[in-house]
C-alpha cells in the first residue's frame, strides 16, 4: 500500500518534469492569436494539454518579461482583460522548440 | 472588510516590485473573476466559487515567486558543489587552528585541564557555526545577484583537479616521510641530553629528566626502532587488521609509560625550567605542564591508532585511498 503510493508520487513527479517545457511551447503556439489568461487555460485544457492556473498565470508574465509575448489591455468589455500575443522572438523560439520536439519524438520512437 | 480575493491579491503583491503591482493587481482580479464565473456556471455558490478559484491559484507566495522568477531555494544545484567544497575546506582548516590556539592560550594562562578541554570544544563548535553561517550567507547572496545559468563567479572544474588514489601499497615517499619523522624523534631524544640549548654555569641542562636514562629513555629508543621496522613491514605488506593491531600495541607501548611518567612528574628535568628562570614549583604550573604533556601524548596515540584502523579497513574493502596533498582545492 505504502509502496504503491510512493511509486505513484514518483511517477507523477517524472510526468511533471516531462511536461514542464511543453506548456511554454503550447502557449507560444496558441497565442499567435491574441488571448487572455482564462481563455488560454480553457483552450489548453480542451486540447488535452494539462496545465494548472497557478502555473499558467505566472508563466505568461515571465514570457512577457522575456520579450516572447506582448500584452495589451482590452477595456472594451465590462471586465478589463489582459491579452497576450506571441512576438516574432516568441515565434522563433516556438519553431526551435517544435523542431526539437519532433527530433525527440523520432528518437524515442526509434529506441522504444 | 476586505474579501478573500482582496486578501489574496494583497498577499501576492507584497512580494512584487512596485512598478509591476498595479498591472498585476488588475490582471489577477480579472483572472480570479473569470475562474469564479466558471465555478458559478457549474453550480457553485459565490462563496464556494471564490474559495475554489483561489485554491486553483494556490499559495500566494509561490505565485509571486513564479511571477518574479525568484529562486525558491537558498542554494541551488548550480552552486551547491562549490558551496559544499568551500565549507568543508574552511571547516577542516580553520576550526582546528582556532580551537587549538584557544586551548594553548588557556594552558598558558594556567587553567586546569577540564577548562582547557571545555574551551577546545566550545571554540570548535562556535567557530564551525560562524563559518557555516557566513559562507552560506555569501552563497545565498551570490545566488540572487548573478544569473545562476552563467555562474562566472564559480571556479571552472577541470579534470586535473582530481585527487590521486593509491591502493593499499604505500608510496616510497610515504615511507621516507615516516622514517624521517621517527629519526627526528630519536635525534631529539638523544640531542636534548647532550646538546641542549639551555646552558647553566657552563653546563648544558638536559630538557628531559636525566634519571630516566636508567631505563625509560633507552626503552623509548627501542620502541622508535620497532616503529621504523613496522613502517617498513607495512610498506612491503600493505595494511591489514593485523597491522592495525600491531600499530595500536606499539602506540600503547609508547603512550602508557609516557603518561605514567608525566603523572609521576618524571618526564621533564626541573633544572631545565629553572635554567629558563621558570619556577615550576609555583602553584599550578607543574599541573599545566603535566596536563599538556598527557593531552599531546594521548592525542597523537588516538590519531595514529584511528589512522591505522581506517587504512586497514580501506585495504580490506579494496577501496583505494586518497594520496594526501593531492586534489586540494576550494
Amino acid at each position: 500500500m505504502v509502496l504503491h503510493m510512493v511509486a505513484e508520487t514518483e511517477s507523477s513527479s517524472h510526468l511533471q518534469e516531462l511536461r514542464r517545457g511543453t506548456v511554454v511551447l503550447a502557449c507560444l503556439l496558441v497565442l499567435r492569436r491574441a488571448s487572455y489568461g482564462y481563455a488560454l487555460l480553457e483552450t489548453l485544457t480542451q486540447a488535452d494539454i494539462l496545465v494548472e492556473a497557478n502555473t499558467l498565470y505566472p508563466l505568461l508574465r515571465r514570457l512577457e518579461s522575456q520579450g516572447l509575448l506582448l500584452s495589451e489591455w482590452d477595456t472594451s468589455e465590462s471586465r478589463p482583460r489582459k491579452f497576450y500575443r506571441t512576438t516574432p522572438a516568441g515565434e522563433e523560439l516556438a519553431e526551435t522548440l517544435r523542431v526539437d520536439w519532433a527530433r525527440l519524438d523520432r528518437a524515442i520512437t526509434q529506441i522504444a | 472588510m476586505p474579501s478573500l480575493t482582496d486578501r489574496y491579491v494583497f498577499t501576492v503583491l507584497r512580494h512584487i516590485p512596485e512598478p509591476q503591482r498595479a498591472d498585476l493587481d488588475k490582471e489577477l482580479r480579472s483572472s480570479i473573476a473569470d475562474l469564479v464565473d466558471a465555478h458559478v456556471g457549474s453550480g457553485a455558490t459565490q462563496g464556494e466559487a471564490e474559495d475554489l478559484a483561489l485554491r486553483e491559484l494556490g499559495d500566494p507566495d509561490r505565485f509571486a515567486a513564479g511571477v518574479t522568477n525568484r529562486p525558491q531555494h537558498l542554494i541551488g544545484p548550480e552552486s551547491f558543489p562549490s558551496w559544499w567544497r568551500l565549507l568543508r575546506f574552511l571547516l577542516a582548516l580553520i576550526t582546528p587552528i582556532a580551537a587549538v590556539a584557544h586551548a594553548l592560550v588557556l594552558v598558558a594562562t594556567g587553567e586546569v585541564i577540564g577548562t582547557v578541554i571545555a574551551g577546545l570544544i566550545t571554540t570548535a563548535f562556535g567557530v564551525s557555526i560562524q563559518i557555516a553561517f557566513w559562507v552560506t550567507l555569501v552563497f545565498v547572496i551570490l545566488e540572487r545577484t548573478e544569473n545562476p545559468r552563467h555562474p562566472n563567479w564559480q571556479a571552472q572544474w577541470t579534470p586535473d583537479q582530481l585527487p590521486e588514489y593509491a591502493h593499499d601499497r604505500r608510496t616510497a615517499g610515504d615511507l621516507a616521510a615516516e622514517l624521517v619523522w621517527i629519526g627526528i624523534l630519536a635525534a631529539l631524544l638523544l640531542g636534548q641530553q647532550f646538546w641542549s640549548f639551555s646552558v647553566l654555569q657552563g653546563e648544558r641542562v638536559p630538557v628531559l629528566a636525566p634519571a630516566e636514562w636508567s631505563f625509560w629513555w633507552p626503552y623509548l629508543l627501542v620502541i622508535l626502532a620497532l616503529d621504523a621496522a613496522f613502517a617498513i613491514w607495512v610498506w612491503r605488506r600493505g595494511w591489514s587488521w593485523l597491522a592495525a593491531g600491531i600499530n595500536v600495541l606499539l602506540g600503547l607501548a609508547g603512550a602508557i609509560p609516557l603518561i605514567w611518567l608525566a603523572l609521576e612528574q618524571r618526564i621533564w628535568n626541573p633544572e631545565f625550567f629553572s635554567s629558563l628562570n621558570w619556577t615550576p614549583t609555583e602553584f599550578g604550573t607543574t599541573d599545566v605542564i603535566t596536563a599538556a604533556t598527557v593531552t599531546v601524548v594521548l592525542g597523537i596515540f588516538i590519531w595514529d591508532s584511528v589512522d591505522g584502523i581506517l587504512k586497514a579497513r580501506r585495504a580490506q574493502t579494496g577501496a583505494p585511498s586518497k594520496v594526501s596533498g593531492t586534489g586540494v582545492r576550494v
